[in-house]
């Protein structure tokens, strides 16, 4: 058994970050948007965070994380991107015996629950690559916002960090 | 920014505006789930600053 952390990336190392992944078992899409999410990063229109084994010393995946308000106006945290590495996909970690993607989804929580003491942010935003990932956000906890994308297949998810908003009644 | 596959291609997620009654619900309320999760997690925050 192994502990796994997660801290944020910093600006420094982000090039040689991304550098020490092989994305060539990913599709042409999600190479092309991991390029997107990186460009992003080096303009400090995301921040990345990174989880990682701390025995082996061997990255497992990231999330890269900024705001929005393109929920109608509403702020939020947007999960612009989740990776898992794909020998680690579907896997859970031994010692927390929770999912890989779950430890970053509930790294993403808590540090919005950060934010929110600070700033009034409420709400996480995501919008799924595909059909069976959005499965997996659901079975998370995040749900759909109905018709919000132009089909079904990109409507936007939605974690509330309150019982109940009432900010946009 | 978010990106969609649409039509093969890899574009940018539409801004949502006027959100419905039915849109509005799912951002005002929590699931039993969110809670859920909020709750195991606050107290594992609260946790880790008493250790």
């Amino acid at each position: 058994m192994t502990p796994i952390g997660i801290s944020q990336v910093s600006f420094d190392d982000l090039s040689s970050f991304f550098k020490s992944f092989d994305f060539t078992q990913d599709s042409a899409h999600i190479q092309k948007y991991i390029s997107f999410i990186q460009e992003a990063s080096f303009c400090y229109q995301n921040i990345i965070h990174e989880l990682y084994d701390l025995e082996e010393e061997e990255v497992i995946g990231f999330t890269a994380l900024s705001t929005t308000k393109e929920v109608d106006n509403i702020s939020g945290v947007l999960v612009e991107f989740l990776y898992i590495k794909p020998q680690y996909r579907g896997k859970t970690d031994e010692m927390s015996q929770i999912k890989y993607s779950h430890l970053l989804l509930d790294y993403i929580i808590t540090t919005s629950l950060k934010i929110q003491k600070q700033v009034a942010i409420n709400h996480i935003y995501l919008v799924p690559i595909d059909a069976k990932v959005r499965e997996i956000y659901h079975k998370y906890g995040f749900e759909n916002i109905p018709g919000s994308g132009s089909n079904e297949f990109e409507d936007y998810m939605v974690f509330n960090l309150l019982d109940e908003d009432p900010t946009i009644l | 920014m978010v990106y969609v596959i649409r039509n093969g291609k890899l574009e940018k997620a539409h801004k949502i505006q006027n959100l419905t009654v039915a849109q509005k619900a799912v951002l005002k309320v929590s699931t039993r789930k969110q809670s859920d999760k909020l709750e195991e997690l606050k107290k594992k925050m609260e946790e880790l600053k008493a250790s």
